[in-house]
């Protein structure tokens, strides 16, 4: 009876840490297609790290819940937390670089001049 | 030895705790001391900080309120990435936006930002003062920027701050 | 399970391989400096598989200071592209 209790919460953990596993090689996958097909530095941004961002929080998860929860578990834990603040931070470093040297964003009509225009009024106010 | 130097030197000490994974009396002992030492050295580094990080518990418990929402928005954000990544046409618009933030603090403003970032379409470029430069992926995510229910989540977790 | 994860780091490893392209390619500094970092937190992921695979609790540790350095080496690169230089305050020039 306990045996067989133990064998389904094994096999349903499995599963969910499978699931967590297909959901994340799905969007690497997705920000690695947008990172080569995108077509410029800020678009790139946008698919990399939202889509890296939940690819490696969902395996992370996955793995921390078939390790039910021990040590090892609360170090993926760790982790996780790691990368759920620090990618966006890094995003948004590289991006602020970026535009502070004054990169411009790629239009898909003819360019007006808005970072300029932006800053133009920023420096107004 | 002041509070700083306390909380600093219990944080490092269950860092080190969590990378041991041990319960060794001399481990512990050991761990104990090293962190002392690293928090009296690096006090000016890490506790100058430490007053624009300072959170109430009432802030704390709506901020682990606000969490479920941000989720969501983090899996609509990339489902909506998806959709227009893997769609053959691409049908993107990007431009970049400024908006106002009304809260001064730091915690707030960096609260803000990382979950512009993690939400559809959206990304923080820069922050001088309270303006953020956005860029959008699309054009539509720019038009219901404005009077946008993330910002109001973000100030009813900060509000007391300000009063 | 093990296998599963094996095929799981297989497929990130072709990833990161993929990433290496844009990184390779450019065109900008900062598309370089991005990919990398894409390519560091794939790392990080793949580390904790190998940790999962061989059953070696010590490469968890390797990947918690790995995705730490890759945090600081991207926001110390990230502000030498911005302002030109490593030390001193956050002011170009």
């Amino acid at each position: 009876m306990i045996g067989s209790v133990i064998d389904a919460i094994e096999i349903t953990t499995r599963i969910i840490a499978m699931i967590f596993a297909v959901i994340g090689i799905f969007f690497f996958i997705v920000g690695t297609t947008g990172l080569l097909r995108l077509p410029d530095f800020y678009c790139r941004t946008h698919a990399a790290t939202k889509c890296d961002t939940l690819g490696s929080c969902s395996i992370l998860l996955g793995l921390a819940i078939y390790e039910k929860f021990s040590f090892e578990a609360l170090k993926i834990l760790v982790l996780f937390a790691l990368v759920l603040i620090s990618s966006p931070t890094m995003g948004h470093a590289i991006a602020r670089a970026a535009f502070r040297r004054g990169l411009q964003p790629w239009r898909k009509v003819a360019p007006p001049p808005l970072i300029e225009e932006t800053e133009k009024e920023a420096k107004a106010e | 030895m002041d509070k700083k130097t306390i909380i600093l030197t219990f944080s490092l000490w269950i860092f080190w705790i969590i990378l041991t994974t041990s319960f060794k009396v001399a481990i512990l002992i050991i761990g104990l001391i090293l962190s002392f030492f690293v928090a009296i050295l690096c006090r000016g580094l890490l506790a100058g900080h430490m007053e624009t990080i300072k959170i109430s518990r009432k802030q704390f418990g709506r901020f682990i309120l606000y969490v479920p929402y941000l989720i969501t928005q983090i899996i609509k954000a990339n489902i909506d990435v998806a959709e227009r990544v893997l769609d053959p046409r691409l049908p993107i618009s990007p431009i970049i936006i400024r908006f106002k933030f009304p809260l001064d603090s730091h915690l707030a403003q960096l609260t803000m930002a990382n979950s512009i970032t993690l939400t559809p379409g959206t990304l923080t470029v820069d922050i001088q003062d309270n303006t953020f430069f956005i860029h959008c992926l699309a054009e539509e995510h720019a038009e219901n920027i404005f009077g946008w229910a993330l910002q109001e989540h973000v100030i009813r977790v900060y509000e007391e701050k300000e009063k | 399970m093990s296998t599963f994860y094996l095929y799981v780091g297989i497929i990130l490893i072709a990833n990161a391989f993929l990433c290496l392209y844009r990184a390779f390619r450019g065109p900008t500094v900062p598309d370089r400096i991005l990919a990398v970092n894409i390519v560091g937190t794939k790392t990080l992921v793949i580390l904790v598989l190998i940790a999962y695979i061989f059953r070696q609790a010590m490469y968890l540790d390797v990947a918690l200071v790995y995705g730490l350095l890759n945090f600081i080496i991207t926001v110390a690169a990230a502000r030498y592209l911005e302002t030109g230089k490593i030390r001193g305050d956050w002011e170009r020039d």
